[in-house]
């Protein structure tokens, strides 16, 4: 069955995109501290690192992490109104919450994608003219991350839905993903 | 239905479905997307959700972000804090309430090196309060002392609220992270000195410890966390200079507390391994978590703009003539309340859409409204029913305080703030002197 695969499925997703947006975020550190370091020492640059920096490392640090953080359920939400409403109302609540979440962000999956289809197909490439690279891949990271994470809402929603209903506490996706 | 009736729908429904668990990110984002269709029709609407959360992503100047965060987290993981707690209390610890004055200035310097507020006063909380409950300080003032002065993150630089006011408000980044610098200073003495004040007339709620430690072993302690303040003040002081910009100082930050973390790891290989693989993702997560706020806060801001709600409350305030003062007022009003429910970035991202169209309007200084903005987003962390910072420290002391009686202890600090506020509201140059000389 495909939601009882999709969670093992979703739990390697998340983790080779913390993967690479772990190599993006050390290679952004690495590569403006050796940037500084040149100017500070050799008066010279290391060039292109403004692109980089916004072309390649900061979509990787900002979308492909969304897949992990929605694992965890890691989004801020209000819980003062609710405290002290009963489990089951509460997971009412929250597969809402998730499921409205889910439309959400498939909706900005879709015209994320629809957008870096457009971009990949004219080779989408810096706008300086002294550093010239493409920059269409990272187009897609937004797509990658929103897609895992719509995933999991999906079956976040579904797993609390069904606890409202039936009052039973059925496996949660996201436990069942820790314990594999 | 007029634009403005429709943004003001709009600002009702988001604040109803933030009340049902609805997450911060995705109301925002929701509420947007639904007003803009409204109108402008859904390819205005979708055409927005298509391009803006990449564009705006890929920024150099937001770059700070994940860079800071990385810089608290390597500091956090690979122990550079360690040491922070034993060196204040026995430097301060013979002052009357000397261990409050000493969670005080440890928690102030942690923050400045963590940039999280919520991790400082779990990581001292652990620290300091099962010491001061130990020898018998009263209960309020030892959970109160920590829950408060955690809130000192948010002010000293490097700072990730003002990162994110900055970026928000097109105001240089620079100079909003060394305008915090006062006002958090002023911010500890204000809380070390109403300790002093409250101990003096009570003694009996901070026994004195009776620590008779060696000026040698004083000195140790403080060598054993020389790197730190050092690490901070040197990204400070490059920013300050001109040296680098926020988003290189943040970088070189992070590098910094990487390199010196893994000359001073006293633990194996794997295990430093270890931590700095949890302080990237730690890292990642917050910042990913953030920005798909700030994703929906830019979507409103989007949408407020086409409703006009922004020009019709500038225009209403300047019509009533109630002055900048008025406003700052009704801004401290709103902030508070706001910040009894919601956590600070979440504060944040709902109120500057409307905040910063009215004070551009109103000519105020945007530096100077962003320490009253991120003064008043930490505030909101210790005030009842949600008190953030209270709840962490109930979750450390569990059933030896009731969390009234931590309540009751941060109290005295929200009178503090009181005066604090006054303070920051009645003379500007507080906030404003050291980045006018960065001029």
């Amino acid at each position: 069955m495909l939601v009882e695969r999709l969670p093992a499925a979703l739990r390697g997703l998340s983790r080779a995109c913390l993967v690479v947006a772990g190599v993006a975020i050390a290679a952004m550190m690495l590569h403006v501290g050796a940037d500084i370091a040149g100017k500070a020492l050799f008066g010279r640059s290391l060039g292109g690192t403004i692109e980089m920096v916004s072309g390649w490392y900061m979509p990787a640090c900002v979308f492909l992490p969304l897949v992990a953080v929605q694992q965890h359920r890691g989004q801020l939400i209000v819980e003062f109104a609710t405290q002290t409403l009963g489990p089951r109302k509460r997971a009412l609540l929250d597969g809402l919450a998730a499921a409205l979440g889910c439309a959400y962000v498939g909706a900005m999956v879709y015209t994320g994608a629809h957008e870096a289809w457009t971009q990949t197909a004219i080779g989408e490439r810096t706008n300086s003219s002294v550093f010239d690279f493409p920059v269409w891949p990272t187009r897609w990271f937004p797509v990658l991350g929103g897609a895992g994470m719509a995933a999991w809402l999906a079956l976040q929603s579904l797993s609390d839905l069904a606890f409202a209903v039936t009052g039973r506490v059925m496996e949660r996706p996201d436990e069942t993903l820790e314990r594999l | 239905m007029t634009p403005i009736a429709v943004g003001g729908l709009g600002i009702a429904v988001l604040l109803a479905a933030l009340f049902v668990r609805v997450p911060i990110g995705v109301a925002l984002g929701v509420v947007s997307i639904g007003g803009i269709w409204i109108l402008r029709g859904p390819t205005a609407a979708f055409g927005s959700l298509g391009t803006l959360p990449y564009e705006f992503s890929a920024s150099w100047v937001l770059s700070a972000l994940p860079m800071f965060l990385l810089m608290g987290a390597f500091a956090y993981h690979l122990k550079l804090t360690d040491g922070l707690y034993s060196a204040a209390r026995v430097w301060f610890g013979n002052l009357p309430g000397g261990l409050a004055i000493a969670s005080n200035f440890a928690c102030a310097t942690f923050a400045a090196a963590s940039g999280s507020s919520v991790a400082t006063t779990a990581a001292m909380g652990r620290l300091a309060i099962p010491e001061m409950l130990r020898i018998g300080y009263d209960k309020g003032l030892a959970t109160g002392v920590v829950a408060a002065a955690g809130t000192l993150g948010a002010l000293i630089p490097p700072s990730v609220a003002f990162v994110i006011y900055g970026w928000y408000a097109e105001v240089a980044v620079d100079k909003l992270l060394i305008s915090g610098i006062l006002p958090g200073l002023l911010t500890a003495g204000v809380y070390a000195a109403m300790i002093v004040i409250r101990v003096r007339a009570d003694p009996t709620l901070a026994p004195a410890p009776r620590l008779q430690e060696p000026l040698r072993e004083k000195i140790r302690l403080l060598a054993d966390v020389w790197p730190l303040p050092v690490l901070i003040a040197s990204v400070v002081g490059s920013i300050y200079s001109g040296a680098a910009t926020a988003t290189e100082a943040a970088a070189v930050g992070a590098l910094a507390a990487l390199l010196v973390g893994l000359m001073r790891a006293r633990q194996g290989v794997s295990a430093t391994a270890s931590a700095v693989r949890a302080a990237i993702a730690e890292s990642l997560r917050t910042t990913s978590s953030i920005f798909f706020i700030i994703i929906g806060a830019v979507l409103f801001t989007r949408f407020l703009a086409l409703t006009g709600v922004p020009g019709f409350l500038a225009a209403t305030f300047n019509a009533a003539e109630l002055g900048p003062l008025a406003l700052v007022l009704v801004l401290v009003a709103v902030y508070v309340l706001l910040g009894m429910f919601l956590d600070p970035i979440g504060v944040m991202m709902l109120t500057l859409p409307i905040l910063i169209p009215v004070c551009k309007q109103t000519g105020m200084d945007l530096i100077w409204i962003g320490v009253l903005v991120v003064k008043l987003v930490e505030v909101g962390m210790l005030t009842p029913p949600v008190g953030l910072h209270c709840f962490v420290v109930k979750s450390i002391v569990g059933d030896q305080v009731p969390l009234n009686t931590i309540f009751r202890g941060v109290s005295w600090f929200l009178m503090a703030e009181v005066l604090i506020l006054a303070l920051l509201v009645a003379f500007p140059a507080i906030s404003l002197t050291l980045p006018r000389m960065m001029e």
